[in-house]
Formats: C-alpha cells, structure tokens, sequence
C-alpha cells in the first residue's frame, strides 16, 4: 500500500514537472539569431507560378499567420481566406492578432520568438528596430511592389530596407450630416474657418446637434485635430517639410504658432462633451444616433460614417465628406495625408512559411483580391495597375479621392512622432479637448516633450 | 562495482523515507513557484540592469535605468495616482465588504435574502477585470451612458465622468471597488459566523445596543479577518491593471494613470524592457514594503485584542 503510495505520488510529481516544462516554451531566445541570419527575401514566385501551384515541395501543408485584418475590414476576411485557399489549398490561413493592439501584440509576440509571417508595418519605433534586428524582411524582389509607385515605395524604405507594402493612401476628412446642417440654415457646407465656426454656431443654436466631434482615443485622430490647424499656418510646401524634419529631429517649437491657439480656442466651445475619450466605434454609433452633426476622422472611417449617417436620417446621400475646412478666407486648403498602414514579412525559420508568405502578399495585390480590402476600407488607391470599375468607394469620398492629391497636405503625425511624444502630447490635448487646460499650455508641453523624446 | 552494489542493497532508514516522500509532495509546488516565480522574478531584476528592446544586444546599464526613472514622463504623477487608487480602493472594498458581510451574517439584524445577497456582490469577482472596466466604461459615457441617464432621469446635470480630474479617479475606484467586495466580504463573513455567541449573549445581557456590540466586540474580533483584507486587497490594488485602464485610459492628464499602465507602455508601445523592468521592480519593492507595515500594524492591533 505504502509502494502504491509513494509510486502515485512520483508520478504526479513528475507528469506536474513535464507539463511545467511543456508550457514554458520550447523556443530559445537564440532562434533570434537564426533569424537574424536568414533575413534574406525568399525569392519571390513568378508571377506565372501564382495560381497554378509552384511545385511538389511547395505543396506540402503549411499554416500560414497573418496579423494583417483590421476591424474595418474584418467582414471581408472570410471571404478573402476563402478564396486564397482555394486556389492554394495546402495553405491555411490564420487571422491572428485581429482584435488587439498592433504595437503590444506584437512586441508580445517579439518576446516569444513566435512573430506571424506577414504583419501590419508601420514606420513607428517598434518597427524600426524590427527592421535593426534584421527581423523583418525586405520586399523589394516581390512582384507585387512593382505595381507601387515610387513614392509609396520609398515612405515604407528604411535603412536600405523595403520593409512593407502600402495599402494605399490615406487622408483627413469632415464628415457631415447635411440634414443636419440644412435644419441650421446651411445648404452647402462650410469653405474655409470662418464659415466652419459659424456653422459650428448655427448648429449650437439652431438644433440639437452637437457641432464637432472626434475620436479623440484614437491617438492619430486626437493629434489630427491640432495638426489641421497647423497645416493650415503653412503656407509653402517648403515649410511643410521643415515642419516634419523638425518634428523628426526633435526641434519644433508647437508655441511659435499663436494662430493654432486662436483658433483651437474658437474651436472648444462646438466640440462635442466626451470627444477627447470616445473610440472610433463610439464616435461612428454618436453619429448613427443623430448626436453630432460633424465628425472629423480619416479616410478609413468613411464607408461606416456615411452609413451611419444615412441610417439616422433615412435621406440617401445626406452623409457628405469634404476636406476639413480649417483654412483661413482666401487662402488655399492644406490637409493631412498619408500613406496606409503596409504590409511586411517577418523573418521565418521555416523557408516553405517564407514562400507561402511571400506567395500570399503577391496575391494580395492583385487587382482583382485588393479590391476586397480597398472597397471594404476606402482607401485612395495605389496600385497602378488597378483599373476604375474595380474600384468601388463609397459615394460620398469618391469626389474627396480624385481631389487629393491636388491639395497642399502634411503627412500626419505618426509618420514621425516617436510613442512617447505620442502618448504625453496626446494626453496634452485630450486634456484642451475637455477643457481641463488651455491649448497654449499644451503647446509648451508638446515642445518640451519633442525635444526629449524624437526619433 | 563494489560501492554501487553496496548502495543498492543499502536500505533507507524510516526517517530517510519520510523526508524522501515529504520532498517528493513538494517538488511539484516547488517547481512551479520557480518557473513561475522565481525565474521570471529573477529575470526582471536582470533585464532591469540593461538597456534592452527585446531584440537588439543587451548592454549592461548598472543602476542606470532606475535613476532614469523619475525623470521620466509623468512619473510623479502617476505614483501619486496608484496610491490614491490604492488607498481608495482598500479602505472602501474593505469598509464595504465588512459592511456586505454584516448583512449577509445569519446572526444580525440587518439580515437580507442571503442567496440573492450573496449572489448579487460576488457575482463581480467571477467576471475578468477588463469585462468588468469596459461595463463600466460604457455606464460611465457621457454621451448614453446609463450613470448619466440616471442622474438626467433625477434632474442632475451629466457629468464628465471620464474627462474630469478627480471625478474620473472616483469612477475607476468605484467600478474596482464593485468588482472586489464580494471576496471581501466572503472573509469577513467567515469571520463573524466564529465570534462565539455567547459573547454577543453576554453583552445583551449587560445592556449593550447593537452598534455597542459592533464596536466592542464584532469588529475587534475580526482584526485577523481585517488584516488578511487589507493586505490582499491593497496588494491587488497595487498590482491592477486591466481594470483602471479599460475604465478611464488612463485620463484625464495622468490623473488615473497607474504605474502598472506605464510598465504595460514602455514594454509594449516603446519596447524599453530595462525601463518596464526596473519599474516592475520598484512597485516590487514598494508593495512589499506597504504590506509589511500593514502586517506590523494590523499583527499589533490583533495582539492588543
């Protein structure tokens, strides 16, 4: 009785230990250097290959992880998967990471050595030091990059390193409730300062509308706000790009600017109570519920602000994008611009992960399967072998996509800022945006925070 | 040979076997309180000595990264806002759950439905924290959200619950308060069902009125209970995260900003692991110290009673 005993109790001990052990990981943090080596592109498959299967040794079954859907576009995930998969049925598709913070999943998959093979790629810091530690890999041999124009290619080019490819072009933009409007006495919408503040009044006075509001949790949308104002101080394309050297290099003075005070003081009374804390998802439901008769927001938020205009006023095409008129009477418009959030591949241990990705992000970008994630976002696009009819954005930013290039713009501020200027000058003007303190003291703040934190 | 032949028909002695077996129960325990505790401990003070983003080569700092850190952006306001959040959190889960407790006691006067009671507070202790922040959230939205509806539907003007200094601190410690109580109380409650009646006889007999009893008997037995309360509860007040983030981000200013979110930003947003690290072992050290008091304390008032 004593032997079973001891015996059952060795056992447990020892199947605890091995489970103990099992859970902890079997990757060692030297796989960083196997990756390190072996960050050389996979030779990209022909264009010939795609479609018609690239051999015996390619078709041996792989799981392939995408941290690339976004929740704007998760709808057309399934149908994307589906259709990959079919055509390449020893690939399986996993959306990993969909629902989460791109940086902390990512870091978090940094630390366990377990990093998807394509990702969403910005020019943040996190990925710039992935493209340091040769962790990311190069994509200038793939196919797909080749239908880029040139100067997508080089805003994703870093250190000598082609790290992403873009998903197109994005841009600021008002989306207003023109019923709203009309019931202030505005039948056309604003043109430039002047006439947005007025209307701003009108719609205080006149309706239940709150005037302007934002998704100021979102932190390129809480700094948007401030950097319309700013664009709107240049007055050359020469300034603009002094402007974002200085941003990068870390010399910027946000105090020598008093008409972005003037103006954001014009400004506070019509936000709307709550913006500085209100998520994209909010923002669009506040709109659907006839709550605010403007909404600033990107390119990205229009397919679902359109709709949720029209939801709530039943009227087709009430829901209008224009540029954020924040120019002064008389004087040209400047907007904020940039380039999409890419796509990049990590580096993999594995070479057949390596092709099935590079064969993924080829197809991608196909005119035919781009069209899904495009249509689904409303992205300016890019690729230059797309042709109009597969195009189909919403019709209230149709205008706004021809037009923008023709505007005087600044890239937005991500492009340059580093998390920490992000998250102090952000919270700087989350606290304007509510009143708890004046846009001249967050001026200062956002100077002396630059200078101690830039890339 | 000889000597391994000799081991083998060497017979353990019962005292050997014992210990043998004792060591045997513990090795599981023991094996997960190092790769679960000690290891990761060991290797955040390690990171803590080095300058770091979890890919490049480590480059050994020294203390460097501590003396960095009250330099660092917000660092005094955030400490400031843990330990209102901690100090805030405890004394009301602590004072609420005692009071729950009181009305969950088959022995009191204050006796409510037990089970719908009971199931109504601690039916928050089974949901996550970040469940319970993001309900919260919701509730306390300006714009629909149910706390203001509530207040419109009295004739109260809404109030700014998420963008307002001091009102938002007062609304993440409410949603952590309503989240922890139920555990709370689950102690103190197995506390007062050990005060001996007879006591409680007693002091009817003498003529003592409930809040008398309170008083002079209920809550001086139960100091083991409060002390075990206190600890834990500020121990996870120090430690929360999910919770006040989902609730408030962390606004306005860095009013509700508490150390744990800045570790979470210079680990994850900025990728500064010897910062996060050196950080993590701070509030270490700190909750390690504030328990500590709170033990000698809280021991020398039970010792009294």
């Amino acid at each position: 009785m004593k032997k079973i005993r001891r015996l059952t109790a060795l056992l447990l001990s020892a199947a605890m230990i091995s489970s103990a052990a099992a859970g902890c990981g079997s990757k060692s943090p030297d796989s960083q250097a196997d990756r390190t080596s072996s960050s050389a592109p996979a030779e990209a498959p022909k264009q010939s290959d795609i479609g018609s299967g690239t051999g015996q040794e390619a078709q041996e079954e792989v799981v392939l992880e995408v941290q690339i859907v976004d929740t704007n576009w998760a709808d057309a995930w399934n149908l994307m998967k589906e259709s990959f998969e079919s055509q390449y049925p020893w690939i399986t598709l996993e959306s990993v990471g969909a629902q989460q913070n791109i940086d902390s999943f990512i870091s978090a998959r940094i630390a366990a050595r377990d990093l998807p093979a394509l990702i969403k790629i910005s020019s943040t810091d996190i990925y710039l030091n992935m493209i340091d530690e040769g962790y990311v890999r190069d994509v200038s041999g793939l196919e797909c990059v080749a239908n880029v124009p040139d100067k997508f290619r080089e805003a994703f080019t870093y250190n000598g390193v082609e790290y992403g490819v873009t998903q197109g072009a994005s841009f600021s933009a008002l989306y207003l409730n023109m019923e709203a409007l009309k019931e202030a006495g505005w039948d056309t919408p604003p043109s430039d300062w002047d006439q947005f503040i007025q209307c701003c009044k009108d719609i205080k006075e006149k309706t239940d509308y709150a005037p302007f509001l934002f998704n100021g949790d979102h932190a390129t949308i809480c700094y948007m706000v401030y950097e319309l104002l700013l664009a709107n101080c240049l007055t050359s394309q020469e300034e603009a790009a002094g402007y974002q050297e200085a941003l990068t290099n870390g010399t910027f003075d946000f105090s020598a600017y008093p008409d972005i005070c003037r103006k954001m003081n014009e400004l506070i009374p019509y936000i709307m109570e709550g913006s500085a804390s209100t998520a994209q998802d909010d923002a669009v439901a506040i709109m659907a519920d006839g709550g605010a008769a403007m909404l600033l927001g990107g390119n990205w938020v229009s397919a679902s602000a359109l709709e949720a205009i029209e939801s709530y006023t039943g009227v087709e095409n009430s829901g209008l994008a224009i540029f954020p008129p924040f120019n002064d009477p008389g004087k040209p418009l400047w907007i904020s611009t940039s380039t999409e959030v890419g796509f990049g591949l990590t580096t993999q241990d594995d070479p057949k992960v390596s092709e099935a990705a590079d064969l993924f992000l080829n197809w991608i970008f196909e005119p035919e399967n781009f069209k899904i994630i495009q249509n689904a976002r409303g992205t300016v696009p890019v690729l230059t072998n797309m042709t109009s009819d597969q195009i189909v954005l919403p019709e209230g930013i149709k205008g706004l996509v021809s037009e923008v290039s023709g505007h005087n713009s600044v890239m937005m501020g991500y492009n340059f800022y580093t998390a920490e200027f992000k998250d102090g000058a952000c919270t700087a003007l989350r606290d304007v945006y509510s009143g708890n303190a004046s846009i001249e003291d967050a001026a200062t703040s956002m100077t002396q925070l630059l200078s101690q934190y830039h890339n | 040979m000889v000597i391994k032949s000799h081991l083998s028909k060497r017979k353990l002695t019962w005292n050997q076997k014992k210990h043998l077996t004792g060591l045997l129960f513990l090795l599981p325990q023991s094996a997960f309180l190092a790769v679960f505790i000690v290891y990761p401990l060991a290797s955040v003070i390690f990171y803590s000595l080095f300058d770091w983003n979890g890919m490049s080569q480590m480059k050994f700092v020294g203390a460097d990264n501590y003396k960095l850190l009250p330099g660092t952006e917000g660092f005094w306001d955030m400490a400031k806002a843990t330990v209102i959040y901690a100090a805030g959190v405890t004394g009301l889960v602590v004072l609420c759950g005692f009071l729950v407790a009181l009305a969950l006691d088959k022995r009191g006067k204050w006796r409510l439905n037990r089970t719908a009671m009971g199931f109504f507070w601690f039916f928050p202790c089974l949901l996550s924290g970040a469940i319970v922040g993001i309900i919260w959230r919701i509730m306390f939205n300006y714009n629909g959200g149910l706390v203001n509806f509530l207040l419109n539907q009295m004739g109260i003007k809404s109030v700014n619950w998420l963008e307002t200094y001091g009102v938002t601190m007062a609304a993440v410690i409410i949603a952590s308060v309503w989240s922890q109580i139920g555990m709370c109380a689950i102690i103190f409650l197995a506390g007062l069902q050990n005060i001996p009646t007879d006591m409680l006889e007693a002091a009817d007999l003498d003529g003592a009125s409930d809040i008398q009893k309170k008083a002079m008997i209920v809550i001086p037995l139960m100091a083991p209970s409060i002390t075990i309360n206190v600890i834990t509860t500020s121990i996870a007040a120090f430690k929360a995260y999910e919770l006040p983030y989902t609730v408030s981000k962390g606004l306005p200013g860095y009013s509700t900003r508490i150390l744990t979110q800045r570790i979470y930003f210079y680990s994850f947003n900025t990728n500064k692991y010897g910062i996060a690290s050196a950080m993590s072992i701070l509030l270490v050290i700190v909750i390690t110290l504030i328990s500590l008091l709170q033990l000698f304390v809280l021991k020398k008032r039970e010792d009294i009673y």
